[in-house]
């Protein structure tokens, strides 16, 4: 009989022949595509993604130098403030000022000494604020400089087993506001799960692989400046003023939302839809609405006492199939003072008010 | 990063494993999955199989091991690009791919499957070098003849004989064991 060559080989695997890499696929596509995928299926099979580490034992074994600490919150008002053509109100610098958490501690490995400075978080959007240092004092000359391979560990409140969130992180630009010395400053960004706040007083883990230099082109291209692994815990305590939240609705209420069809980016219809909870936080918003074909419900807007209106920008969002419920997150580019919320805004113009 | 501790977070459903796991290995499975759809497909659609190859991965991670993770991925990414070609109603373009084997047609049970298979990995391991690595470039690569010449420095005709010759190896030592 016939057989193909190539089919014999079907159940080979290769490990001696070392073969080229020079296919012109975009390998960040790749990843998203990934990602965005898993996170569907986390959805769909209800997987539990929580993880809590024993932090301690790993912190034990590293070379971790806690350093007195120092007033990083100037530098997190100039970033939030970037955010809203430099400015930030009197209410949103003081949420900032008694939610900043510093945390000063360093490890040193492969010749840099990582330094994770501060943090900002409401439990499930989070800031921080970290530099790597150059020991050999080579120049971080203000190209952009991130991570790969992080693993952050974030030990959740209790919730029912059929709810799934998935952690996602990411870098943004920090300012370097000195490109001749030998420190770069870094921002990582973790959006929450979704599903659950960290719990007030547990241990986070923050694990970081391979120290990266880009020179902001294409990502295939950037360079690894050093390959090891810091690692740094911290704990946020209960009464950090960035864990309040402000819960809005007692009992459902009717809004507007678009409904897409599969792959369009287009919105079909305008639908009315049953939202069951919404709960404001210092830095994101999650709301609950009732599952349909489709359904996108779009981000909300916060205005306060004095008018101004804070719009937020859809993070993350997860499907509940034991109640057929949707959670949407929204993150907030500056801090929300919750004490000066009039109401919160749906597109289509239905208002919900804090003091109701 | 070692294998193992991407293998203990892909185990534990956490996808910062998974995201470890294409950082170290998507230039090798987009390189399987590219030389075998390059002729068939823009790459954006070559991208879609590329990610199916991880998803697999995380979906199946109990099957991978340390030590093999990489050819686990390849072995995958190359399936799962032939399958797409032959859904197509495409063909890879190799020489002389076909080798005429006494014997029923291919087997269809698993424990037949199995044993095929590892009397396939003895003919190839039995290939000389460089006889093996030409030949696998190319009919598990599916690099060109053209492609391999200038890979490994040889001419093509040279690299066509070696090709030959693994077929003829290969049709030899299954016809003897019986497959």
């Amino acid at each position: 009989m016939k057989r193909k060559v190539s089919d014999l080989l079907d159940d080979l695997e290769v490990t001696d022949v070392e073969i080229e890499y020079s296919a012109p696929l975009s390998y960040r596509r790749i990843e998203e595509l990934t990602m965005s995928k898993i996170t569907k299926k986390e959805t769909k099979h209800r997987r539990i993604g929580f993880r809590v580490l024993a932090a301690a034992a790993v912190i034990a074994a590293l070379a971790l130098t806690s350093v007195a600490a120092y007033n990083y919150g100037g530098w997190f008002q100039n970033y939030f403030a970037a955010q809203n053509n430099d400015h930030l109100s009197e209410d949103q610098l003081a949420v900032l000022e008694e939610s900043i958490l510093e945390i000063g501690q360093s490890v040193t490995d492969c010749g840099y000494t990582v330094t994770l400075e501060s943090v900002v978080s409401d439990g499930m959007d989070t800031y921080l604020k970290l530099t790597a240092t150059a020991l050999d004092g080579r120049v971080l000359d203000g190209k952009y400089y991130y991570f790969r391979g992080i693993d952050v560990d974030i030990p959740q409140k209790p919730v029912e087993d059929h709810l799934v969130g998935v952690t996602s992180a990411g870098w943004d630009y920090a300012d370097d506001e000195d490109t001749t010395d030998n420190v770069a400053p870094m921002l990582l960004e973790i959006s929450g799960n979704n599903v659950a706040n960290c719990e007030p007083g547990a241990v986070w883990t923050l694990t970081l692989g391979k120290l990266m230099e880009s020179n902001g082109t294409d990502r295939e291209s950037d360079k690894i400046l050093a390959e090891g692994e810091w690692v740094f815990a911290f704990t946020l305590p209960e009464e950090n003023a960035g864990l309040q939240e402000l819960t809005l609705l007692t009992e459902p209420v009717t809004i507007q939302a678009q409904t897409y069809l599969e792959n369009s980016s287009v919105p079909d219809k305008t639908v009315e839809v049953s939202m069951t909870s919404l709960v404001l936080r210092t830095l994101s918003a999650t709301c609950t609405y009732v599952y349909g074909e489709g359904l996108k419900v779009d981000p909300v807007t916060v205005v306060l006492k004095d008018g101004t209106a804070m719009a937020a920008r859809f993070s993350t969002a997860s499907m509940d199939l034991d109640t057929l419920t949707v959670r949407h997150t929204f993150s907030f580019d500056t801090p929300v003072p919750l004490d000066q919320v009039d109401y919160v805004e749906f597109p289509g113009g239905v208002k919900i008010c804090a003091n109701e | 990063m070692t294998d193992e501790w991407i293998l203990r977070k892909l185990k534990k459903g956490d996808p910062a494993g998974l995201q470890a796991l294409m950082e170290r290995y998507i230039p090798y499975v987009s390189a399987v999955v590219w030389n075998i759809l390059r002729s068939a497909m823009p790459a954006e659609d070559a991208e879609e199989v590329v990610s199916d190859v991880f998803l697999a991965a995380w979906e199946q991670a109990e099957d991978l091991r340390p030590g093999s993770v990489k050819a686990w991925l390849g072995a995958v990414a190359r399936n799962k690009a032939k399958n797409r070609l032959r859904r197509m109603g495409r063909e890879l373009p190799l020489e002389e791919d076909v080798l005429e084997l006494p014997g029923a047609d291919s087997p269809e049970e698993d424990a037949q499957r199995a044993e095929e298979a590892a009397q396939v990995r003895r003919a190839v391991e039995s290939l000389p070098q460089p006889d093996r690595e030409v030949f696998l470039r190319h009919y598990y690569y599916a690099q060109t003849v053209r492609e391999i010449a200038s890979y490994m420095d040889l001419n093509e005709s040279t690299v066509k004989t070696k090709l030959r010759r693994g077929r003829g190896r290969l049709k030899e030592l299954l016809t003897r064991w019986g497959v």
